[in-house]
Parts: structure tokens; C-alpha cells; sequence
């Protein structure tokens, strides 16, 4: 698949992590999920069009100055295939290209808080608003109405709802990154308020109110950056060595966003790919990175080095090069002499059973004598 | 045939090479002068086992002395050398010499 180097991506809910409630500040029923919802339907909703609805009930509201105000928050997770990119399969954060870079980045969930009654005649005022925050940082503050809130009165048996689409701009790179939504989720929290004016107490009055939510998810639009990256090693290397990483060029990417060092290397007795990270680092700047070589066995010709970074810059695993390594010092010789072999026969002693690795013969020569 | 040096000194050129080898992999043939101070690099030859010719290498190698050497460089690459054949040709002789 050819990715452009300038798109769009949404960002779709995979997962609830929680939801808390706060009940109604009067009456004792609380927020439930209206015809039990499931995980799966709110799943559904809010990656598409259909609307889940949150309600609470309250009944003998017979004191004109009673204040009715409530919330729910929803914290989402996002994991496995959870970015689309330009219209495409959602793919995961681990498979994005190399360089991805978000631009900018927005959601407009759909929310919406209302009153519904029952019995005599009653006025009152709804109020829906909702909040968006990542861990403290609150990105997003939004009522129903720009306007004022929505208000009725006088109704007898009837409904009104608020309900408006609301947009921000979440704020990219410096408040949020992609890995923080990642990790964090959006806590996602509607609250209600409604009270009372102009009414008269009725003990059989009674009302409804609710709090829904249509959608929700992250748009935004990316780029592709390459960057240039140099490596400075030994020739051959082993466990001990100093690797520097530095960049430069008309944009040079900040090693300071790098978290982390993955080696790569095929495991000589299983023939797996093994990965160890290296997140400690010797000295970590915005030019330069460097890191001491670990956790490399016996036996491996070569190694391959990745990097991941916190996703300010680039995301995903990106290759940086491949280093060739050296035997280190346990490996012994063949044992026994075979007729006909090709090739010579290490030992490598800590790998348990006893794993081997064929070597080249040093350049097997025939010379002459001197002629004629 | 070139004449032997011993005894007397001349210079000879080493023409080619032809070999009964068989094997697998890369032969790499090279001529050395004395001291390995001057070499020629050959075409390496692609063995087969088993052949039924003996390959030839030219070469374009004049010195009083030359030697021969044959190796291989990857792993599990093998030969067996039974014969090789040298042609030289006398092209100059020193003084006092014939």
C-alpha cells in the first residue's frame, strides 16, 4: 500500500476503559444506559452515526428552586487497528510509516442533554455541556447553545432537548500526541443541568432527564517527514560499545523525543527475530544520541537498530541501520575432524543446550612453487 | 616451454593457466612475482562438480619468477586440484646469459 506523503487520518475508538457517573444532584435513580447497551453498541455509536443515550429519572421535582445537575465521562482506549489513514483499514499505531507526523487534529462529538416531563404543568431551563480532557489537561469546554441555553416552559407531557455539534481544535504536538491518546485515552465527559423557574409545585409533576452522545472521534491530517540520520559505530561491534546517533540538515529531527533503542538480531540456535529495547542512554540531546550497546549474544553476525520516539515527530519503529557485530569470546572450535567439511564449527557456550554456528575456513588456499 | 632459471637468469611471461579442477563455488586464481611484490588477479572460475574439461585462464604476467596461487573466499566453498598447467615463454634473457 503507497501511503501519500500529505493525507488524512481519523483516529476510531476501539475500547471503553471507564465510565464514571455522578448522579443527579437530586432524586435517587442515577444514570443508567438506556435499553441496555452494551460495550459493542456504544462501540458502534460512536464510531458511526447512531447515537447512544445515557439517562436519569427524577420524579416529585416540587420545589421551584430545585437544581438538577449531572455528568457522565467516558474515558476511551485506543489499541490494535485504530488509525484510518485517507479512508483506508484502520491499521495500529506500531504499523504507521515511518515519519508519520500529525499536523493537526480535531473532534466534534455530538452531544446533547435534555428534559423530558410527565404529570402537570412545569418550566424549567436545560443546559448541555461537555468537557474534553486528556489526564488533567482539559482541551475543550462546550455548550448546546452559543446562544444561551435552551429553555422551555409551560409544557405539559412534552420534550426539549439541546443538542449541538460542537468542533476543536485539539492542540498538536504540544498538549497532546498521538501515543498520549494512546496511552491516556480522552476522558470524554458530558455533563446536564436543568432547573426549575417559574414553576409550581406539583408533587405529581415528574421528569426525565438525559445525556447522549452521537460520535466521537479524532480527524486529523498528517504528513510524511524524512529525516537524515547518521550513525557512528565501530566497524564491528560488541556488547560495550558506544553508538552515536546524530541528525542534522535543514530539518533535523530532536533526539531528544527518542525513547527508546530496539536491536535487532536473528537468534543463531532458534533463527528468531529477537528485539531488545535500550532505553537508557548515555547522552540524549537534540543533535545527538548516544548509547552503550547491550543484551547482543554470542553468535550473531549482525545486528539491526530501530528506533521509537514519543510520537511528537515520527511515529512507529523506524530502521536507522544495520551493524556488524564480532564473535565474542566463548565461541570454540570443532571438536572432531570430518572428512569433506566445508566449514568450521563454534560453540556458543551460553546458550543451553549448546547451540552451533558454521564459519567460514579462513580462505582455503593451494599456492605453488615458483615457475619455471 | 620457458627455460629454467637455474642456472642462468631470463624473464618470462605467464600466458595463461589451465586447470583439472573440480569443486563448488569461486576459484580464484593469482599470479605472484617473488616476494609477492607484483600480482595479476585472474578471472575467477566457476566450478562445477564434476566437470569434464579442464578450464583455462589468461593472464598477462612478466616476471623472472612467478607463482601460482589458488583459494577460495565464502564459506562451504571446496576444490580439488589435481593438475595445472603453467604456460610461460621465455622473453628476454640477462647478461651474461644466452
Amino acid at each position: 500500500m503507497t501511503i501519500p506523503l500529505n493525507g488524512i487520518f481519523r483516529l476510531l475508538v476501539t475500547g471503553i476503559s471507564s465510565i464514571t457517573t455522578r448522579a443527579s444532584s437530586v432524586g435517587s435513580v442515577g444514570w443508567q444506559t438506556s435499553s441496555g447497551v452494551s460495550d459493542n453498541d456504544f462501540l458502534d455509536a460512536i464510531n458511526g452515526a447512531d447515537s447512544v443515550r445515557y439517562l436519569t429519572a427524577h420524579q416529585a421535582m416540587d420545589d421551584p428552586t430545585l437544581f438538577f445537575s449531572g455528568s457522565l465521562g467516558f474515558r476511551f482506549s485506543f489499541s490494535d487497528d485504530c488509525i484510518s489513514l485517507n479512508g483506508d483499514s484502520p491499521i495500529s499505531f506500531d504499523n504507521l510509516p515511518a515519519g508519520f507526523n500529525v499536523i493537526g487534529a480535531s473532534t466534534s462529538p455530538t452531544l446533547s442533554a435534555g428534559l423530558q416531563s410527565g404529570g402537570n404543568t412545569f418550566g424549567g431551563i436545560a443546559i448541555a455541556s461537555a468537557e474534553l480532557t486528556l489526564g488533567t489537561v482539559k482541551v475543550g469546554l462546550f455548550y448546546s447553545d452559543s446562544e444561551g441555553p435552551s429553555s422551555f416552559s409551560n409544557d405539559v407531557g412534552g420534550s426539549v432537548s439541546a443538542s449541538v455539534p460542537v468542533n476543536t481544535l485539539i492542540d498538536y504536538p504540544t498538549v497532546i500526541t498521538i501515543s498520549d491518546l494512546l496511552s491516556l485515552g480522552p476522558q470524554f465527559i458530558i455533563s446536564g443541568n436543568a432547573s426549575l423557574i417559574n414553576g409550581v409545585p406539583n408533587p405529581g409533576f415528574f421528569w426525565v432527564g438525559t445525556l447522549s452522545v452521537d460520535s466521537f472521534s479524532v480527524v486529523g491530517s498528517y504528513q510524511i517527514i524524512q529525516y537524515t540520520w547518521n550513525i557512528d559505530a565501530p566497524p564491528k561491534v560488541q556488547n560495550g560499545d558506544t553508538i552515536t546517533i546524530t541528525s542534522d540538515g535543514d530539518n533535523p529531527l530532536d533526539l531528544d523525543d527518542i525513547t527508546e533503542v530496539d536491536v535487532q538480531y536473528l537468534d543463531p540456535s532458534t533463527q528468531e527475530i529477537i528485539v531488545t529495547p535500550i532505553t537508557v542512554f548515555t547522552t540524549q540531546g537534540p543533535r545527538i544520541l548516544v548509547f552503550t550497546l547491550d543484551g547482543v549474544p554470542s553468535g550473531v553476525p549482525k545486528i539491526r537498530i530501530f528506533v521509537k520516539s514519543n510520537g511528537r515527530q515520527f511515529s512507529g519503529s523506524v530502521l536507522l541501520g544495520e551493524l556488524l557485530t564480532i564473535f565474542f569470546t566463548d565461541g570454540t572450535g570443532i571438536y572432531k575432524l570430518v572428512p569433506g567439511k566445508t566449514n568450521d564449527t563454534l560453540y556458543i557456550q551460553d546458550v543451553v543446550p549448546y547451540a552451533t554456528i558454521n564459519v567460514k575456513i579462513p580462505d582455503p588456499t593451494l599456492k605453488t612453487a615458483f615457475v619455471p | 616451454m620457458a627455460k629454467s632459471s637455474s642456472g642462468e637468469e631470463c624473464v618470462n611471461h605467464y600466458g595463461f593457466i589451465r586447470l583439472r579442477v573440480a569443486g563448488s563455488g569461486q576459484l580464484r586464481p593469482r599470479f605472484l612475482s617473488l616476494d609477492e611484490v607484483m600480482e595479476t588477479v585472474l578471472v575467477p572460475l566457476t566450478m562445477a562438480d564434476p566437470v569434464y574439461i579442464e578450464p583455462t585462464r589468461l593472464s598477462n604476467f612478466i616476471q623472472q619468477r612467478a607463482q601460482l596461487e589458488l583459494k577460495t573466499t565464502a564459506i562451504d566453498e571446496v576444490f580439488h586440484c589435481s593438475k595445472i598447467i603453467i604456460f610461460a615463454k621465455q622473453v628476454a634473457t640477462s647478461y651474461p646469459g644466452n
